[in-house]
């Protein structure tokens, strides 16, 4: 079907209405009597021509829900270490990581709340940046931060433009073989499209490629001027391009985690007594109270996540418990057999509703 | 997408003339889907597109800020196009030689894709499964253009790819 959907998006891409179409609206609509009126006052500022870079910008914005993850390496030899390289993803949460010399990721920090809620129990330390990368891509798919749909974007930047090519390249190739080899091949996931007036302003000002296209970012956005972006650090830049603020991610984070901790609490809580109540039954010599506490502890596992509504159907817990002892018990044991693969599960649908919370 | 739009739309309400290009860029698509999937007819529908348009700057000082600038403008496209689908329905009783509008996807069928959905799909289920795929929004943002709700696009969206493998599988082993 991804196939198909790609040719339907060709399509629909394909589908373009004559320039006269727009002009006849505007002149139907009143809209040219109005501009000479507003251009007469002086008030109607006819926009700028943009820069041939521009254009890149409001493609990579319609391209990509944005999910950045940066990248910063701590290579001895590499960038220097006040400027150091950076790797972007955009899939509409910004991520941004530290690489060391064997390219492990080194530390982790989120630059935006959807950041802190992909990051949250996953900590990618001392694992591989492509590996870490193809993780962070396949939460954000089983979160919908990225759709089918959606493209995401990814970006190295060095100081180093050699470096900064080397883990481009190394790291595309690392995704076609890798779960999301899929989405690279179908062009969900690629790196910053090259564009030769980026190129030359990076030759012009001795900046990596991406950096620059970050500095015209930083400019744009943020109307920093040229020079004065080019002599930031990549980190500095991120954190202006991004609107990167610590304080108001550090709350996020504090209340998330502590909120998360105790949804871990009752979790973990829930799985001992379901185990608490397999050994109990298979003792199979329980009395009134035994099967009191577990139809209690039961309906109380049921009311803390749909999850466990596959093992505990409240209208027929007291029946399961105590008529259906050879049936509950395996179902049980094999419940509590999965509980790795369960508490993933729960995490995942945890971070979902956090996302739907914010949303919403 | 629907904030964005509706900048864009009060900035248009306050005279600044140059948002209407980029309402019309980021738009023109899901009104014209919109549209079609009534009227069935692409010379139609981009007629419709255009009156939409016209309708929105005529009316521009009527747009409550507080409402979906998307769905306003969906909305009236929808509208305009069940209006001249009634019209040309009452023409045909009127003059029998007339091919129902309904038919005139037959007359455009050119293998296309989109003609396949249009022709196969409920009306609703190519809206959801084109806007879904302009610019690829979100279902989230489909659900708000569309005054539904996320569950209901979803469902319609998935209907919708569902029926478009099962007929280009039979397509295939024709």
């Amino acid at each position: 079907m991804n196939k198909d959907l790609k040719r339907l998006r060709k399509e629909i891409n394909n589908v373009n209405f004559d320039p006269s179409v727009l002009d006849n609206i505007k002149k139907q609509g009143g809209l040219e009597n109005y501009r000479t009126e507003e251009t007469s006052r002086s008030t109607y500022v006819k926009s700028p021509r943009k820069k041939t870079w521009l254009r890149y910008a409001p493609i990579a914005a319609s391209l990509c829900c944005i999910l950045i993850l940066s990248v910063l390496l701590a290579f001895p030899g590499g960038g220097a270490p006040d400027n150091p390289t950076l790797m972007t993803v955009n899939t509409n949460s910004l991520i941004e990581f530290t690489i060391d010399e064997n390219e492990n990721v080194t530390s982790q920090r989120a630059l935006n709340e959807k950041g802190v809620i992909v990051l949250l129990n996953n900590d990618f330390t001392n694992q591989n940046y492509a590996k870490s990368c193809e993780e962070v891509i396949l939460t954000a798919e089983k979160l919908d931060i990225i759709e089918n749909s959606d493209k995401i974007e990814i970006m190295i930047i060095d100081d180093d433009p050699q470096l900064e090519n080397q883990l481009t390249q190394k790291l595309s190739y690392e995704l076609k073989t890798s779960s999301v080899a899929s989405a690279v091949e179908n062009d969900f996931v690629f790196t910053t499209p090259m564009l030769t007036s980026v190129k030359n302003d990076a030759d012009k000002y001795g900046v990596s490629y991406s950096k620059m296209s970050l500095v015209n970012e930083a400019n744009t956005l943020r109307n920093i001027p040229i020079r004065e972006a080019v002599s930031m650090s990549t980190q500095q830049l991120i954190d202006h391009v991004y609107g990167y603020s610590e304080s108001k991610i550090n709350i996020f984070q504090n209340n998330v985690t502590s909120d998360f901790i105790a949804f871990n609490k009752q979790c973990s809580t829930a799985f001992s007594d379901l185990d608490t109540i397999a050994a109990m039954l298979e003792k199979d010599n329980c009395d009134e109270a035994d099967y009191r506490y577990m139809e209690n502890t039961l309906r109380q596992i049921a009311m803390f996540h749909m999850i466990f509504a596959d093992i505990i159907n409240i209208d027929t817990i007291s029946h399961d418990i105590t008529d259906g002892v050879d049936v509950f018990l395996p179902k049980l044991n094999n419940f509590n057999h999965q509980q790795k693969a369960m508490e993933a599960q729960l995490v995942l649908e945890y971070k979902s509703q956090l996302l739907n919370k914010m949303q919403s | 997408m629907k904030d964005k739009i509706n900048k864009y739309v009060i900035k248009l309400k306050q005279g600044d003339t140059s948002a209407f290009d980029k309402i019309y860029e980021e738009t023109n698509k899901g009104v014209y889907f919109m549209a079609l999937s009534v009227l069935k007819d692409r010379g139609l529908a981009e007629e419709i597109m255009q009156e939409t348009y016209i309708r929105l700057l005529k009316n521009i000082n009527s747009f409550d800020e507080n409402k979906n600038a998307v769905n306003w403008l969906l909305t009236i496209s929808k509208n305009l196009a069940i209006n001249l689908y009634n019209q040309k329905k009452r023409e045909i009783v009127a003059e029998p030689s007339t091919i129902l509008p309904e038919r005139s996807y037959e007359m455009a069928n050119d293998g296309s894709l989109i003609e396949l959905a249009l022709k196969n799909l409920k009306e609703v289920e190519f809206q959801i499964l084109m806007l879904c795929e302009i610019k690829g929004y979100k279902r989230r943002e489909v659900a708000e253009m569309l005054d539904m709700p996320i569950g209901t696009v979803t469902w319609h969206y998935n209907q919708a790819l569902k029926k478009l493998k099962e007929i280009l599988i039979k397509e295939e082993n024709r």
